[in-house]
């Protein structure tokens, strides 16, 4: 079988690439063919623009050809979540508010990704203000996950994932609050990784909820993970947050093995609820972990059960903070007909934010009002200290943590968006890293019955993406998992 | 933590106000509803003691790395100015905030 230009991972297409055995331009146009043929049936793209990508690949295609300032992301065609900031072309954030929003400068990320010689082809769906597990939440439509077009990608980076799944993309960059990269990979079966908080600069990604939010790679394998780990790591003195610690090539030592690396496997991510072939998958992983060399032990994150409540308090919280801007006079959309100031700010932020957006900053506000602030949001961040120690309690044994992404594979479109509950108990193995600021990857681990993927997440020590990568790369080449591709069919199964 | 149907009303009344939001009194019981709900799962968190507890605002403890505070142009006013809904001339123009009536 012969593997399209569109399948081929990034490494694959830049080695192509640098022998001139393809040209960006011929491998830009062949993600605009799919792109034009599959995605209206998946609704991955806000904004397309490929009439700057061609250019963009052309001018690649001469520094190919001059072999001039090439890096490995030169004349690969990419796309972002629709959350970051792009000069020039419309950044939405999946809301109507935003809906003729263009911005008038870039995001850090945008920039770097400018310099690595990169093809950008669009802008990509996910839930409205990266609020949401299930991408039901944007204003423009559901993104349909590739593996079963009736089920959700995992959310908030839906489309992003999606787009990976379907070869819509080479590569993206998420955001994950709450674990908006990692349950959307594990869920399309691809590779997702948030990397330590601060060390990716958050200039110029549209905030969610401030201390919690990180940019990471989303990928079809480890290695391209890593390589676009790499384009966009390191300090930002736009980012107060952005960590000034020395950035490694997160390429070198993937290859090294896992031979005497300590793993835990934390108790409380094993509990009922959790879909039993996800536990057997999992458990299948961390016995091929062992087999690769790794010492495996059993650790306990004893404050675990308590993550979901400190999350939905925190981040809400920290999210009608930061919406507080969308009032209608400087930039976005506003509603029409106010009579006073007063009346545009409410007539633009209630016709504006969708429900699930609006449900946050009314939990968010209230939290933090007088009388509740002591009771709700002030004991959150204490539990929430609780949640960090557990984890550094932990590290002081083990190298990384390894653990389940999710408790289920992708669910119904529908299946959970009336109940707010269910939805956010989704988030519950992917909540505690971001609590924690530390860095955690998902990657393909088995699939269902019904071939849909399952994650494996695996959590790392403030600041070392790279055991992480290293510990993925070597499961990840014993395995088969990520090579598996989507069917792109309904399915009538009904779990 | 009271959190009574009653009193729940009343308090996305507040919410509303203060967050700049204004909801039909069916949207509101809606939003009252899980409002409701939600902060009901939070009682979870009543079952430790934290008062000896520090509370943590941010994942990493690094202190925020402040540049100097100095001026300097941004080269992008007049793009910002084009994007605000309404203008007059290099103002953003608001409709009347002082009740005249």
């Amino acid at each position: 079988m012969t593997t399209s230009l569109t399948q081929l991972t990034i490494h694959e297409s830049h080695e192509r690439l640098k022998t001139g055995d393809v040209t960006s331009e011929e491998l830009t146009q062949a993600y605009i063919k799919r792109i034009e043929a599959v995605d209206p049936q998946l609704n991955c793209y806000l904004t397309r623009v490929f009439d700057s990508a061609l250019l963009q690949a052309k001018k690649a295609d001469a520094q190919l050809k001059q072999k001039s300032d090439v890096t490995p992301l030169t004349g690969i065609p990419l796309a972002l979540k629709d959350i970051f900031i792009t000069k020039g072309i419309r950044t939405t954030c999946a809301s109507k508010l935003l809906d003729n929003y263009i911005p008038p400068y870039n995001s850090t990320v945008a920039e770097k990704l400018d310099r690595s010689g990169a093809v950008l082809l669009g802008k990509l769906n996910m839930d409205e203000f990266a609020m949401g597990s299930s991408n039901e939440h944007s204003a423009y439509g559901p993104v349909k996950n590739p593996w079963d077009l009736t089920r959700t990608p995992g959310g908030s980076s839906g489309g992003s994932a999606a787009a990976i799944a379907a070869d819509l993309c080479a590569g993206t960059f998420g955001t994950d609050t709450g674990g908006s990269i990692r349950q959307p990979a594990a869920m399309c079966g691809i590779v997702g990784m948030k990397p330590t908080y601060g060390r990716v600069s958050r200039y110029g990604i549209i905030a969610f909820a401030s201390s919690l939010d990180q940019v990471g790679p989303m990928a079809k394998d480890v290695m391209d993970c890593a390589l676009l780990l790499n384009a966009i790591t390191g300090h930002d003195a736009r980012d107060a947050t952005s960590i000034a610690a020395p950035v490694p090539d997160y390429t070198h030592g993937l290859q090294s093995g896992i031979k005497g690396l300590t793993i835990g496997v934390p108790r409380e991510y094993f509990i009922d609820g959790i879909d039993p072939q996800i536990e057997n998958h999992v458990r299948s992983a961390i016995d091929q972990l062992k087999l690769l060399g790794a010492n495996i032990v059993e650790i306990s994150l004893p404050h675990t059960e308590y993550a979901v409540p400190v999350y939905y308090t925190i981040a809400p919280a920290e999210a009608s903070s930061n919406l507080a801007r969308y009032d209608g006079v400087r930039y976005g959309k506003a509603a029409p007909g106010a009579v006073d100031l007063a009346d545009l700010f409410k007539r633009t932020r209630t016709e504006g934010f969708g429900p699930e957006v609006t449900l946050r900053i009314i939990i968010g506000t209230f939290v933090l009002s007088a009388g509740y602030y002591d009771a709700y949001y002030l004991k959150a961040q204490k539990v929430r200290t609780l949640i960090k120690q557990d984890f550094l309690k932990a590290f002081h044994n083990v190298d990384a943590i390894v653990a389940p992404t999710a408790p289920t594979a992708a669910f119904k479109l529908g299946e959970k968006s009336n109940d707010p509950l269910q939805m956010y108990l989704n988030d519950i193995f992917t909540i505690p890293a971001n609590l924690a600021g530390l860095p955690g990857i998902s990657l393909p681990c088995g699939l269902t019955e019904n071939n849909l993927p399952i994650g494996l997440q695996l959590i790392g020590k403030p600041l070392d993406e790279a055991t992480l990568l290293r510990i993925a790369y070597a499961y990840e080449q014993s395995t088969e998992w990520h090579t598996k591709k989507p069917s792109m069919q309904k399915s009538d199964a009904k779990k | 933590m009271t959190t009574t149907p009653a009193h729940m009303d009343d308090a996305i009344e507040h919410v509303a106000e203060l967050a700049k939001l204004k909801f039909p009194d069916d949207v509101r019981e809606h939003y009252a509803r899980k409002l409701q709900m939600i902060l009901e799962s939070m009682k979870k968190l009543n079952d430790i003691d934290v008062s000896h507890i520090t509370p943590t605002s941010h994942a990493v403890n690094a202190e925020g790395s402040l540049r100097p505070d100095e001026a300097k142009p941004s080269g992008i006013a007049d793009a910002l100015l084009q994007l605000a809904p309404e203008r007059d001339g290099p103002f953003v123009q608001v409709p009347k905030v002082i009740d005249a009536s």
